[in-house]
């Protein structure tokens, strides 16, 4: 009889804290890996959010689908450092940096605004996911 | 009591991916074919901002104005009108033609830029291109030419030789070319040699590795690159600082270890002077151990 | 009261679940080996493995094709939720209000027939198997859309301070991508013992850690470089 007890007991204990546990993990693995944007997305805000526009999100993965590194940054004169490079509308438009190939005939041209300006107001410059902005966070305050 | 804050947990939490897992769905319908067809109010007057800007700034418009073209001044003047027909526009509402006049006038922007670039600018850049092949160009030549000393074996020596000799006479053409302000050509003909110096050492490499270990003939070799070392992390501390932001106390702790590297650095120093580099090296070991420990203190942990 | 309560919570623990298995299926069945680890994918096709080197198309295509139930029975039993490679509008620094993100290309639509690497890391793509397996053909020049890039093929082992084994760089993949005037001399003087290469300056940015780490892949597998065994044995020819 007693071990019969115990167990119902412990059944009954075990179920609550069996569920408290179970949406506990549930949650936290929804809530602990919060989205990111794809590695090697580069966020520069030299000059937009200034003038009223959101920052540039420039992603590799998609150039690098299509060039080599060395057509941007031996070819065009891009520098390997985010914000490093003094982009402006004026030298775009005028076949600099990203309006070499951004001019309407290789790829999409300045008036489409949005789709270079598509960063959340407010993202500083910066190499996202890059291992200096992980580190900024150290491990045991919270770093993933 | 404690089942319903349960309870209450568990509804906040699927509310949230039920919510999550809607807009998933929503942004991929938009992304299947809704485009839209013209841009908000805000967004077109950015726009004519931008056209502004470039209208009455731009470096390329000032070189329309100054110079003798007759066609790409009639742009100008084409693109001004369409400026004024897009502010025209947006003040009566009509969004979709104030974008068209808009999008028409960049257009036209553009291609005035390209018809007439700047000469002085483009010339600046291949010069610049110039100068950098000739550089890449003088490293791999110098790179064979090391290499093939110390993996000769016999009559490879004469090979090094024709190289060097070949490589020197497409230098002096291109030389020739460049002082006439053929940089284009010039740059053309470095990179062919260039080529032929990688293919070369492509060929003379083989299936070598170079190791580049840590052998030292003397003692004092051994200080001196154990000195470069403790100066390579020495330099770094300035940079972490910078990219972790770490708070005040931690760079206040983390400046104590490097003093107390730069004390023991300064004493290895004292004993290379006086002769005794074995125990310089040490020190010197202790000295980078201590900037280890500043860098991990603003987080920079490194598993050695 | 207590049997209801009971009754309840399991109801919306099985919502929860659901919606759980949903979303990672939604996302396992798009990069395969993304929060998976390589285990869950040998049992779908057991000639397969991740260990032996197969031609690049074959690797991946025949996981999916081989059975054609493979995607039902992809439960992710680990319950990891992998939230990479996520589409502009939720990713995280895309504005989702922008009418132009909306546009933008998804990752993993790009990323579906390009190989990728077991880790996930980085982009999880292997670039080097995308251009040599004719996935990809970036191009190298940008005059000439013929131009193939200049290949130098000399391997340089590193011996670090420490046990850890020691690293091998290699030129060759190195220049399929990047010109010689990008490191030489700026980042990496062309020399023997010239250059103090440290792990600390690699994660702070400097010297490998100008493109590894941020665009290249990142530091945290280690045998990808450190791959060399530390006495290594000079043979003729081999090493100098």
């Amino acid at each position: 009889m007693q071990p019969l007890l115990l167990r119902n007991i412990k059944q009954v204990s075990m179920r609550r804290v069996a569920i408290v546990c179970i949406s506990g993990l549930i949650s936290f693995l929804f809530f602990a890996m919060p989205a990111t944007a794809e590695y090697g997305d580069v966020v520069i805000n030299n000059y937009a959010e200034k003038q009223g526009m959101r920052p540039v999100i420039f992603s590799h993965w998609f150039h690098r689908i299509r060039y080599a590194c060395k057509v941007c940054h031996a070819d065009l004169g891009f520098k390997f450092k985010a914000g490093g490079n003094d982009i402006t509308m004026f030298k775009i438009i005028d076949g600099q940096y990203c309006g070499a190939c951004h001019n309407g005939k290789i790829a999409w041209s300045v008036k489409n605004c949005n789709l270079c300006h598509s960063a959340k107001p407010g993202t500083p410059t910066q190499v996202h996911e890059s291992t200096a902005q992980e580190l900024a966070i150290p491990y045991d305050r919270g770093a993933r | 009591m404690k089942g319903k804050a349960v309870t209450l947990l568990i509804a906040i939490f699927v509310l949230g991916e039920v919510k999550s897992l809607s807009a998933e769905s929503q942004t991929s319908t938009l992304r299947q074919g809704h485009t839209a067809t013209y841009s908000s109010h805000s967004m077109i007057l950015q726009k004519l901002q931008l056209v502004k800007m470039m209208l009455a700034t731009s470096p390329a418009m000032k070189r329309a104005a100054e110079g003798k073209d007759e066609a790409i001044k009639q742009k100008v003047v084409v693109a001004n009108e369409k400026f004024v027909s897009a502010t025209d526009a947006l003040n009566q509402d009509n969004l979709a033609g104030a974008e068209e006049f808009a999008d028409e006038a960049l257009r036209l922007i553009e291609e005035i830029s390209q018809m007439n670039p700047d000469l002085q600018q483009v010339r600046a850049e291949q010069i610049k291109r110039y100068d950098e092949s000739v550089r890449s160009l003088h490293n791999a030549e110098a790179t064979y030419q090391d290499l093939s000393g110390r993996l000769r074996s016999n009559g490879k020596g004469s090979e090094a030789k024709d190289m060097g000799r070949s490589t020197s006479r497409i230098r002096e053409k291109a030389q020739i070319l460049a002082s006439d302000g053929q940089y284009s050509e010039a740059t053309e003909l470095i990179k062919e040699a260039h080529e032929g110096v990688i293919f070369a050492l492509n060929k003379l490499l083989g299936s070598t590795a170079l190791m580049y270990d840590l052998k030292f003939k003397t003692v004092a070799e051994e200080y001196d690159y154990e000195l470069a070392r403790y100066h390579s992390f020495e330099e770094l501390a300035p940079i972490a600082y910078i990219e972790l932001r770490p708070d005040k106390d931690t760079i206040m702790l983390s400046e104590r270890y490097v003093q107390e590297s730069r004390t023991m650095r300064d004493i290895a120093k004292q004993q290379a002077a006086r002769g005794d580099h074995r125990a310089a090296i040490n020190t010197l070991l202790e000295a980078i151990k201590q900037m280890q420990t500043a860098l991990r203190v603003v987080g920079l942990v490194l598993q050695e | 009261m207590n049997s209801r309560l009971m009754v309840f919570h399991y109801v919306l623990l099985l919502l929860s679940s659901s919606l759980v298995v949903a979303e990672t299926e939604s996302q396992a069945g798009k990069m395969n080996g993304v929060g998976n680890k390589p285990a869950t994918t040998r049992g779908k096709s057991a000639s397969v493995t991740q260990e032996t080197y197969q031609a690049p198309s074959l690797m991946y295509q025949t996981e999916q094709t081989s059975n054609p139930l493979s995607s039902s029975n992809s439960f992710n039993r680990l319950l990891k939720i992998s939230r990479r490679h996520q589409p502009p509008t939720e990713d995280g620094i895309h504005d989702p209000d922008n009418d132009g993100t909306k546009i933008l290309q998804a990752p993993l639509e790009a990323y579906e027939n390009l190989p990728k690497t077991p880790s996930d890391l980085g982009n999880g793509i292997d670039w080097i198997r995308a251009v040599e397996g004719h996935f990809i053909s970036p191009r190298w020049d940008i005059d000439d859309p013929t131009e193939q890039p200049l290949i130098m093929d000399m391997n340089i082992i590193r011996v670090p301070r420490g046990s850890i084994p020691n690293e091998l760089f290699p030129h060759r993949q190195h220049t399929m991508w990047l010109d010689c005037s990008n490191c030489h001399p700026a980042i990496f003087i062309p020399k023997k013992g010239a250059n103090q290469i440290s792990m600390a300056a690699n994660l702070l940015g400097q010297k490998c850690g100008v493109c590894h780490g941020k665009v290249s892949f990142p530091f945290s597998e280690c045998k990808r470089c450190h791959s060399q065994p530390k006495e290594a044995v000079v043979q003729k020819g081999g090493l100098r």
